[in-house]
């Protein structure tokens, strides 16, 4: 190390003493042994630029004593800084100048050694003009073991303290900021180094300059591989240059979801899905120069969500299955394409047979295809159970429609129907006319097909209970219900009808069920059945017309 | 007078023997095919006055053959035979029945739910092509 940077270094020990450097008035020029001035402070500056030499700082320090005086100051100048290299102490030294022709001023110089292990190796040199001589005491420089600078002068100076304050607070400021630029810093850097992502800090051209840990192991490198060299180098892939490419113009960040990524070297590797981001770093003009990519790998995540839509799709489509009314609507509907076959080919029989034996069978078989087909017919109904369609519905008319058209299909049985429903005159009711009439329709075909062979009569009675309810109550006096069937009648299939499906009253509860109502049967063997239909008047309720 | 030509479409195999049966005992020249591919290339080949159709069917589907016989503007008379009711609860719920296979069944002459009624249908051939 030279002569001058050993200098430099001792006296240059920290920023604080530089504040106190340039805060002195007074001035002040470091030599180094070879009488270069290595160091000059702001007073002295001033002094130059405004005494006759009038220099600026750049051209004063490097330059020898010689080439920067050229006033009688030098030679004492000279003499001094001598006598200090030898004495190894304190020496001072006067000197008159003349600034103009009128003016004489009369400077006091001193020089203070630079010592290091008891050798000078430099010197400090001040001056000031003798009539001020008075403001000064001589101050002892010395350089200490540990290469620790200090300056020790008996009294204070009144602006030397200011500086002092002011250095102890940037010192402590300081301080504060270095501990804090440190702690940010290792928050930062576990961070990089500790976090699942993957982060790669590129250069606008894509060389990496960083990559975290975690980059690196799913990469299977070491982190320094990757220094220096070229993202697409490694992983070319054009769709994601193009990506890169934006981003560096547009210096919009780029954000992207289960992406997904073949290595270019394990094509056989299978596809991996990453979640990404490209954010573009801008420099102080605003102009992008780096990259930070963010990615996250979630092909596992990617594949659990497949196999879970998977899962999703199968577990609907078995419900789908499982629901009673598709599979029978399935099953139904495929059997109607055999039963249609067979009866073609029985009708074909039919027209061919001439033998009058055969007649008997074949008449017996096309009655099983029509019972066979309306079991189909009853099968497909119990599919048509969706949820209801409300519609605001005149109740009165309502009850009229199914009369009508249950006495048209039964036209030619003799029987007295009552009619008791004046009281839903005026009654609107929310609820879905085609279900509601399904079942109103299956009650009364029940209770005709109940009747005896005369005498037989049928009474539709209608009530409002508690402004929120409303019944039909239909009752037959036909052959009734036997008290050990009648926990069976809702059950599906079941019957003691010979042309009965037995699904009738199954379709009607579930009907009322999704109508939010209700259904109950009394019945005695021998004397008739009573069926007493509920329905909520919800929105509806009693209206004056 | 020659007899009326009847192309009929169907994958059931029994079904076209017993309608040919019926219809060739009412006069008609009966043909019939299992697959939709093959019916383009017989309706290709010849002429037909009557074309039963059945929708369902392997190869081209009866939507293929209704929309080729619309665009050709092809004289034949059509009567469509489907197990798909057209009204009922399970043709809403089956979503693969669109517009446009609605539009070709309009081209038809005559769209018949299977299971059919044979007197009816007899009835129906016989005035497509009186």
């Amino acid at each position: 190390m030279s002569i001058k940077n050993r200098v430099h270094d001792e006296i240059n020990v920290s920023n604080g003493l530089e504040l106190i450097f340039n805060f002195l008035l007074e001035p002040i020029l470091i030599f180094d042994i070879t009488d270069m001035i290595i160091k000059i402070n702001q007073a002295a500056i001033e002094w130059f630029v405004f005494n006759p030499v009038g220099l600026d700082k750049t051209e004063i320090t490097q330059k020898t004593y010689p080439d920067l005086f050229k006033q009688a100051l030098v030679n004492e100048l000279y003499l001094l800084l001598d006598k200090v290299k030898s004495s190894g102490a304190f020496e001072e030294n006067t000197v008159v100048l003349q600034k103009n022709r009128k003016k004489k001023t009369k400077y006091v110089l001193y020089a203070f050694p630079v010592l290091q292990n008891r050798a000078v190796i430099g010197a400090i040199v001040t001056w000031h003009k003798a009539e001020d001589a008075g403001n000064y005491e001589k101050g002892e420089i010395s350089l200490k073991a540990n290469h620790e600078f200090e300056v020790q002068i008996k009294r204070a100076d009144f602006k030397f303290s200011e500086a002092l304050a002011k250095l102890k607070k940037k010192s402590d400021d300081l301080q504060k900021s270095d501990a804090k630029l440190f702690e940010q810093r290792t928050i930062v850097e576990r961070i990089f180094n500790n976090t699942h992502f993957l982060i790669a800090y590129m250069d606008r051209d894509y060389n990496f300059i960083r990559v975290n840990n975690e980059y690196a192991l799913s990469d299977g490198r070491p982190v320094d591989f990757f220094t220096g060299k070229n993202h697409f180098d490694l992983y070319p892939d054009e769709e994601n240059k193009k990506i890169f490419d934006n981003v560096v113009e547009s210096g919009e960040p780029f954000i992207t979801f289960a992406k997904p990524f073949t290595y270019p070297d394990r094509p056989d590797g299978g596809v991996t899905y990453w979640d990404w981001s490209l954010q573009p770093v801008k420099n102080k003009h605003g102009n992008v120069d780096g990259l930070i990519l963010m990615l996250l790998d979630v092909t596992e995540r990617k594949k659990k969500e497949n196999e879970l839509f998977k899962t999703k799709m199968d577990l609907e489509e078995a419900k789908r299955l499982s629901d009673i009314g598709t599979l029978a609507a399935t099953v139904a509907h495929e059997l109607r394409n055999p039963l249609g076959v067979i009866q073609t080919a029985v009708y074909n029989i039919r027209r061919k047979n001439e033998q009058e034996k055969l007649q008997k069978h074949i008449v017996h078989i096309e009655k099983k295809i029509a019972e066979s087909e309306r079991i189909i017919n009853n099968l497909l109904n119990y599919s048509r159970m969706k949820k209801p369609q409300p519609k605001m519905i005149h109740l009165y008319n309502f009850m009229e429609e199914c009369i009508d058209t249950i006495k048209i299909q039964y036209r030619n049985v003799e029987v007295k129907l009552k009619k008791n429903y004046n009281v839903f005159k005026n009654v609107k009711v929310n609820m879905d006319p085609f279900q509601i009439r399904e079942v109103v329709t299956n009650i009364l075909n029940n209770a005709y097909q109940a009747l005896r062979e005369d005498g037989g009569r049928i009474r539709i009675k209608g009530e409002i209970a508690d402004a929120n309810e409303l019944i039909i109550e239909i009752s037959d006096n036909g052959e009734g219900i036997d008290e050990r069937d009648l926990s069976q009648i809702f059950s599906p299939f079941f019957t003691r009808k010979s042309k009965g499906t037995g699904l009738g009253l199954t379709i009607s509860r579930e009907l009322l069920n999704l109508n939010n109502g209700s259904i109950n049967v009394h019945s005695t063997r021998g004397e008739g059945t009573t069926v007493r239909i509920t329905l909520p008047l919800t929105e509806g309720g009693r209206e004056n017309e | 007078m020659s007899d009326k030509k009847l192309l009929l479409v169907d994958d059931d195999q029994e079904l076209c023997e017993e309608l040919e049966d019926i219809f060739a005992d009412q006069g008609f020249a009966v043909e019939t095919v299992c697959n939709g591919s093959e019916a383009l290339k017989r309706l290709q080949e010849k002429d037909y006055d009557i074309l039963l159709l059945d929708i369902k069917i392997p190869g081209a589907s009866g939507f293929d053959i209704l929309q080729k016989l619309k665009n050709e503007n092809m004289h034949i008379k059509i009567i469509v035979l489907t197990g798909r009711p057209l009204h009922s609860e399970i043709a809403k719920n089956n979503t693969t029945h669109h517009e446009k296979e609605e539009e070709l069944l309009a081209y038809a002459d005559e769209v018949v739910n299977k299971p059919f009624d044979i007197d009816d249908l007899i009835i129906t051939v016989k005035s497509a092509v009186a």
